[in-house]
């Protein structure tokens, strides 16, 4: 059972688990993880894309066994309920006034309606709300104040916090945009006394204390979108990259005047220079923004909350900042520690893991598919110290033991398929001018596939400044990784295959392109 | 045994010790049961050993670059071109055990050498060349090609 509750809040939350996935991939992350998403745009793009995110990496992290000692990858047991998302309506075209019964109030409690009708415009009262609040956190505050706590994703979060008994016991990360919809009206939301930080399966004597620990990253303004807004859409409710500045200065000033229950709060943001993530759109699929390096630095904050946050009494929260110290986003720029003291580590880790995890699944989707289907493979020394290129025998060593046999083979495809939106996101953040981690366009093609060995020789030697290695050099770090022994030498052939790739991938990191593990890592 | 350069230094010791067993002992054994016309005994033995140094020295450096090409970061994973790198040296070696045989028989036209006297040359030869490349490339290959050797494919 997890102690560390990961909560994304509307479409900035849904990026921001798109990156802390891709971490937990990389190795970096907690051991296990409990995440759920909060967004009544059920079919929103970037929704959508974090959902097939989450459900890939499960799937793969599921068919792997076992696996050699320092290859780290799909290390986090990331745990969602089912439904993963609270999409908190039934009811795809609810509207404010249908949600809290306007039509009866006006009868039964007129005044009541009546303030309901000068709190909220008659937009606000009637648009529907199924792609979203549309930049209006008003009317999200009010639908989301009462989750359904007998009802997935809810249910089991409060139980969980229910097993736990001691203060601060239990982690809980809340991530959402401060300038738009749902971010915006979640995150006070969910921090206000009676939801989750002194819920009656949190609260300890009475209130005095509580088993949660409650972080939370405000994500400020940090992109911009076409402003070509269709006539259809320029009637309805809609925000525009205008808003966000002045949607954001009010959140902060309501923050600031309004008691919430946070213990750690970060605030991540960056300016809007060439921070484009797409095209305009309200909600539902064609709101597909492209990922952003500021949502893998909301996702660091998520992971410095759960490895370093400390539990105790407090009379106000820990505000922790982060924003460009300059116009390059290098390693030594990224916001991975609240400790002066390891972030310098903490950032070696970072690069080592993301270095070792980009080489992983770019070497697993090109030589390592080629070798399947190569009948010259019989010869190469990695392949031959730990797979026989026809199994003899009968059909379960064959289904066991066979990299080439259809079960093993499954497996390694759905790693390598997982691998590609790996890669995929790496591309995309890289499309930013100012992002300088990788040179990962050196393996990537125009639309972000992987380049295969013979279109890219020298690429996967070139993904770190300053250094020159060859694909050739991955092979003989295979070759040098030889038998696979101890609790391996019986394991499927996927789970070796994914030892080997991971070892060597080390290796090469550490040797042919000098990024070091740090001591402990 | 199969690192650089541990196994040049193996494979000269041991190309060094076959050939003193070939090229003592059992030029020696020649030496006493062979019938010549022309030659002195000595003269004979500095021919069979001169020659089947030679043919060692050959054996030796064709080993030498088999475990330097196997090393070689562009060849880790070519194995089609790995494999037929070594089919060419260890024909190549055969071609030279044979041309050793070819000089033997040129040298000793003129004595009266058996059939079984060559036959013996013979696998001293064979042991200096093919065998000993072979040999050689199965116990010291550089672990990228080794399973190029005969017998391990």
């Amino acid at each position: 059972m997890s102690n560390l509750f990961y909560i994304g809040i509307g479409g900035t939350g849904a990026r921001v688990a798109e990156a802390l996935v891709h971490l937990c991939a990389a190795g970096y992350g907690p051991s296990d993880l409990f995440l759920f998403l909060v967004d009544p745009d059920e079919g929103n793009g970037n929704l959508s894309r974090t959902k097939t995110l989450i459900a890939k990496y499960q799937d793969v992290r599921r068919r792997i066994k076992d696996r050699a000692a320092g290859v780290d990858l799909f290390r986090t047991n990331i745990v969602t309920p089912d439904p993963l998302v609270w999409t908190i309506f039934s009811d795809q075209n609810m509207a404010l006034s249908r949600y809290v019964g306007l039509s009866n109030m006006k009868l039964t409690d007129p005044a009541l309606a009546q303030l309901a009708e000068v709190l909220f415009s008659h937009e606000e009262l009637n648009t529907a709300l199924n792609e979203g609040f549309r930049g209006h956190p008003s009317i999200g505050a009010v639908v989301m104040a009462r989750p359904d706590e007998t009802r997935d994703p809810w249910k089991t979060f409060y139980d969980q916090i229910a097993n736990l008994t001691r203060p601060g016991d239990a982690k809980v990360f809340l991530v959402g945009s401060i300038f738009g919809g749902t971010g915006a009206a979640g995150v006070p939301t969910f921090a206000s006394e009676k939801l989750i930080k002194y819920h009656k399966t949190a609260s300890i004597e009475e209130g005095k204390l509580s088993k949660v620990h409650l972080g939370g990253c405000l994500v400020l303004p940090y992109f911009t979108f076409a402003l070509d807004v269709p006539e259809a859409e320029r009637q309805r409710m809609h925000v525009t990259p205008s808003d966000f500045p002045l949607a954001t200065r009010a959140a902060l000033q309501y923050y600031a005047l309004r008691k919430l229950n946070f213990d750690d709060v970060y605030l991540i943001g960056d300016s809007l220079q060439d921070g484009r993530v797409g095209e305009f759109a309200p909600g539902a699929a064609r709101q597909d923004n492209a990922p952003h390096y500021i949502e893998m630095a909301s996702a660091l904050s998520a992971l410095d909350f759960f490895a370093r946050s400390e539990p105790g009494m407090r009379p106000t929260a820990n505000y922790f900042t982060a924003a460009r110290a300059g116009d390059e986003i290098t390693w030594s720029g990224l916001p991975v520690s609240r400790s002066a003291a390891n972030i310098k580590q903490e950032q070696d880790r970072l690069r080592y893991r993301v270095v070792t995890s980009t080489l992983f699944f770019y070497s697993l989707c090109t030589y390592g598919r080629e070798a399947l289907v190569d009948s010259d493979i019989s010869r190469q020394y990695w392949y031959k110290e730990n797979f026989q290129l026809r199994i003899k025998g009968n059909d379960e060593e064959s289904v066991r033991y066979d990299p080439r046999g259809s079960t093993q083979r499954d497996v390694l495809d759905r790693i390598a398929s997982y691998g590609e939106l790996f890669l995929e996101w790496m591309g995309r953040i890289h499309e930013h001018p100012q992002v300088k981690l990788l040179d990962i366009r050196k393996v990537l093609d125009a639309e972000l596939r992987p380049l295969t060995r013979a279109q890219a020789p020298r690429g996967i030697g070139s993904l770190v400044g300053g250094r020159e290695a060859t694909f050739d050099a991955f092979i003989q770090d295979l070759d040098s990784v030889g038998e696979l022994r101890g609790n391996l030498a019986a394991a499927t052939a996927a789970d070796k295959y994914v030892s080997l790739y991971g070892l060597a991938s080390s290796r090469y990191a550490r040797t042919r392109l000098d990024v070091q593990a740090p001591e402990g890592n | 045994m199969r690192k650089t350069p541990l196994n040049y230094f193996a494979s000269l010791a041991a190309v060094g010790i076959i050939w003193f067993f070939v090229a003592v002992p059992l030029g020696n054994y020649l030496g006493e049961n062979v019938v010549l016309e022309t030659l002195t005994t000595e003269k004979f033995l500095d021919w069979y050993r001169i020659v089947l140094g030679g043919a060692a020295l050959v054996g030796w450096i064709s080993c030498v670059y088999w475990f330097f090409y196997g090393t070689r970061e562009a060849n880790a994973g070519n194995m089609k071109g790995a494999c037929r790198v070594w089919n060419f040296w260890f024909v190549g070696e055969l071609i030279v055990g044979v041309i050793t045989m070819a000089v033997f028989v040129y040298l000793y036209l003129a004595e009266a050498l058996a059939l079984v006297d060559y036959a013996v040359i013979a696998m001293g030869a064979s042991l200096l060349t093919w065998a000993f490349f072979w040999l050689c490339t199965w116990i010291m290959s550089p672990h990228a090609v080794m399973y190029c050797v005969l017998g391990r494919r």
